[in-house]
């Protein structure tokens, strides 16, 4: 019973990361932008919450609607400043100046708040939960950190496939020179996704701050998770990184309950094994596969 | 050829302006060491350097700092008179940044660089071992404390025959600590089954060394998590497994921003034992704080409070008022590391002044072993400790209790150590 409850509460912790991981694959999939402070942006956002909670004296959840806004106007912000003109001067120059974009804030962080990790206020549906069978506790936290992870993912698939949006989105990260040709302007539709990205991470940030804790140093431990999800799921593919994450989560949680020494140490070993047999990823879309479409 | 005007820089051009630049300066800053030597001090300047961890995970420890720094500044402020020579006292602080190798080289620089007389390390085993290494090594006087005598001692390899020098400790030990847990446990009924939650540092070794022998002692059943890294974000393996065995008793040693995580998540995941007894994690109110509700109850360690009858001996502060002084200036309740950060100064000028010549490490690191006293933590003697160079403290329980208004108190439970200390509640179960 131990490990059907190992494999669900990893399930759950997978929904997590997949909800970190889904701006990184939008970031990455259609700007072609490492964004090295991505998990510092979603510690920005939960710094946000903790300070919007106690100045109202609410839990974080009512927050969110002045959170999540904000987050997108200052991914927009991000993509106009400093993003553009660093995918202009190539792929690395987009890696460093995101790095140094990470430590700024991390710095900063430190600076404005101090390096004691905070928590935030989750309410009553904190420490909430719910038994299936008698047998299998479930926080309603972690339950709800993961249908927000299939909300986000889901409405992201459905705005790419069925709205003009998505398939201005589609068309960039196809063929980048012929979505100019054709009329796309393409600096707007990177300053939707950068808002888009930036929301998702802040989201993530908040679900952070009340499972567990933060401070300003979170995001790097943040991004490798991350990265792992989308690279294990697979680049170009939103479901992929969802499925990126619940392996990461079930990984860690079978192992963890066999020995808690080894389960971060298997996710990295696993995410090593995935680069050595199927380097792009479990669910990549396949090149050809665009290219007979495009073709035919 | 060259035929503009304008004279280009050439690299031969500016190796000579560098080179004529660098020997001015050197040059300059010699004959301003020279002159700074000859002129002699009026006032010649004791340094004291303090190391602790501002930043970091562990930062928590730290809070009271420039409290109780500013407290003995006041205090020192007329300087000291030893040996006939006035000295005045000048306090350099570093922060060790919550890591061991950070703390290695910030006792480095104080040692080499700005050359202190006499170096202060505090709060856990990753500031405090480090630091004494390198004191010991260098022949500085080092006195530590925030850590327990055992984890200081032992771990840095000493042994019944190899004692050190230059460095000393003041504070509680683990085997008190453990004996004092245990205590308690056999107070209460329950089915004998401890659960225990140790990560994989310092802190967590030696309790694990110290507790497991106690709890087969007894004859109870013993739950183990597997030394878990620090920082580690997911519990729930650990709780699935105490849930399992039915755990009603737990210990654990964890930093602070894991307990919170672990706990709410016991709560998550509906694990609630008898008791909960945290050394280290749930020393603070800033911790409790966080936690809420949660902390209702809650037993940790007391090694200082308030209540306690000692006074400074620099000034005469009482602890009761050096903890009002502190809620006054800086709107925080008191913490415990204050007690002990402020205790460490009084022995190290009291060392300095007895030792005759502050300028001679050996005197002074002879001196530190021949103390005896009463400081703001009370009574120590450096002379009747377990170890040639610990002298230390009575340990006290306490359990975290709601107070009337907001926030969290630290109510002592179990003075069994030093009757003389009042109980100021009543043991009660989660």
């Amino acid at each position: 019973m131990t490990w059907i409850n190992a494999i669900i509460q990893g399930m759950l912790l997978g929904g997590e990361y997949a909800l970190i991981a889904c701006g990184l694959s939008l970031t990455f999939g259609v700007m072609r932008l490492v964004n090295v402070a991505h998990g510092d942006l979603a510690v920005c956002g939960a710094y946000l919450g903790l300070v919007l909670s106690s100045a109202l004296g609410v839990p974080v959840w009512y927050t969110l609607p002045l959170v999540l806004p904000a987050a997108f106007v200052i991914g927009m912000a991000l993509q106009a400043l400093l993003f553009g003109r660093a995918l202009q001067a190539g792929a690395l120059a987009s890696v460093l100046v995101t790095f140094g974009l990470s430590v700024m804030i991390e710095n900063l962080l430190q600076v404005a708040g101090s390096a004691s990790p905070r928590g935030l206020n989750g309410g009553r549906l904190a420490l909430a939960s719910f038994t299936i069978d008698g047998h299998v506790t479930v926080s309603w936290l972690l339950a709800t950190a993961f249908l927000a992870a299939l909300t986000a993912l889901s409405g992201l698939q459905l705005a790419l496939s069925r709205t003009s949006w998505g398939r201005m989105v589609r068309a960039i990260a196809d063929d980048l020179d012929a979505a100019r040709l054709v009329g796309i302007h393409v600096r707007r539709v990177f300053a939707t996704v950068a808002g888009v990205a930036v929301a998702t991470a802040a989201l993530a940030g908040v679900f952070i701050g009340t499972i567990s804790t933060f401070d300003p140093y979170t995001g790097s431990a943040s991004l490798i998770f991350a990265f792992e999800a989308v690279v294990i799921g697979g680049l170009g593919s939103l479901w992929g990184t969802l499925a990126g994450g619940v392996v990461l989560g079930v990984v860690q949680q079978v192992v963890g309950q066999w020995n808690e020494q080894y389960a971060v140490l298997a996710v990295h070993l696993l995410f090593l094994l995935v680069l050595a047999v199927r380097p792009a990823g479990l669910f990549a879309v396949d090149q050809s596969v665009l290219d007979a479409r495009a073709a035919g | 050829m060259n035929t503009s005007p304008v004279r280009h820089l050439t690299r031969r051009s500016f190796l000579g302006a560098a080179g004529i630049t660098g020997v001015a300066g050197m040059a300059a800053s010699g004959c301003a060491g020279g002159l700074k030597a000859s002129a002699g001090g009026t006032a010649q300047v004791i340094k004291i350097g303090y190391i602790s961890p501002k930043t970091g995970t562990l930062a928590v420890f730290t809070e009271s700092d420039a409290y109780v720094l500013a407290r003995i500044r006041n205090a020192v402020s007329k300087g000291l008179r030893i040996g006939g020579k006035n000295y005045s006292v000048e306090i350099i602080t570093k922060d060790s940044q919550s890591s061991s190798a950070r703390a290695a080289s910030a006792a480095a620089e104080l040692i080499q660089q700005d050359r202190v007389d006499f170096l202060l390390a505090t709060s856990t085993p990753d500031t405090t071992n480090p630091v004494s290494d390198q004191a010991e090594a260098s022949g500085v006087p080092c006195l530590a404390t925030i850590c327990p005598w055992e984890m200081w001692f032992y771990t840095r390899g000493g042994s019944a025959t190899k004692t050190f020098t230059y460095t000393y400790l003041y504070f509680i030990g683990v085997q008190e600590e453990t004996d004092l847990f245990s205590g308690l446990w056999q107070r209460i009924a329950s089915n004998h089954v401890v659960g225990t939650l140790w990560p994989n540092d310092v802190d967590g070794d030696v309790y694990r060394k110290y507790v497991s022998p106690k709890v087969s002692q007894l004859g109870w059943q013993l739950v183990a998590s597997a030394a878990y890294p620090d920082g580690m974000q997911d519990f729930t393996s650990v709780i699935s497994t105490f849930k399992s065995h039915g755990v009603e008793i737990l210990q654990a040693t964890p930093i602070p921003p894991d307990w919170v995580t672990f706990w709410r998540q016991s709560e998550q995941n509906r694990f609630k034992p008898r008791l909960a007894c945290v050394a280290k994690a749930l020393l603070f109110p800033s911790v409790a704080d966080s936690l809420g509700p949660l902390a209702q109850n809650l037993v940790a360690p007391a090694w200082w409070a308030p209540s306690m009858p000692y006074r400074s001996s620099l000034d005469g502060t009482s602890a009761a008022a050096f903890a009002s002084g502190y809620l006054t200036s800086t709107g925080r309740q008191w913490t415990q590391p204050m007690g002990f950060n402020y205790a460490i100064f009084e022995i190290a000028i009291a060392a300095l002044r007895a030792s005759g010549d502050p300028r001679d490490a050996a005197a002074v690191a002879a001196a530190i072993g021949r103390q005896k006293g009463e400081v703001m933590t009370g009574p120590f003697d450096f002379t009747t400790g377990p170890v040639k160079n610990v002298a230390t403290a009575p340990d006290f329980l306490g359990q975290w209790r709601a107070a009337s208004s907001g926030g969290y108190n630290l109510v002592i439970v179990d003075n069994s150590m030093n009757p003389a200390i009042p109980v100021q509640g009543s043991l009660q179960l989660l």
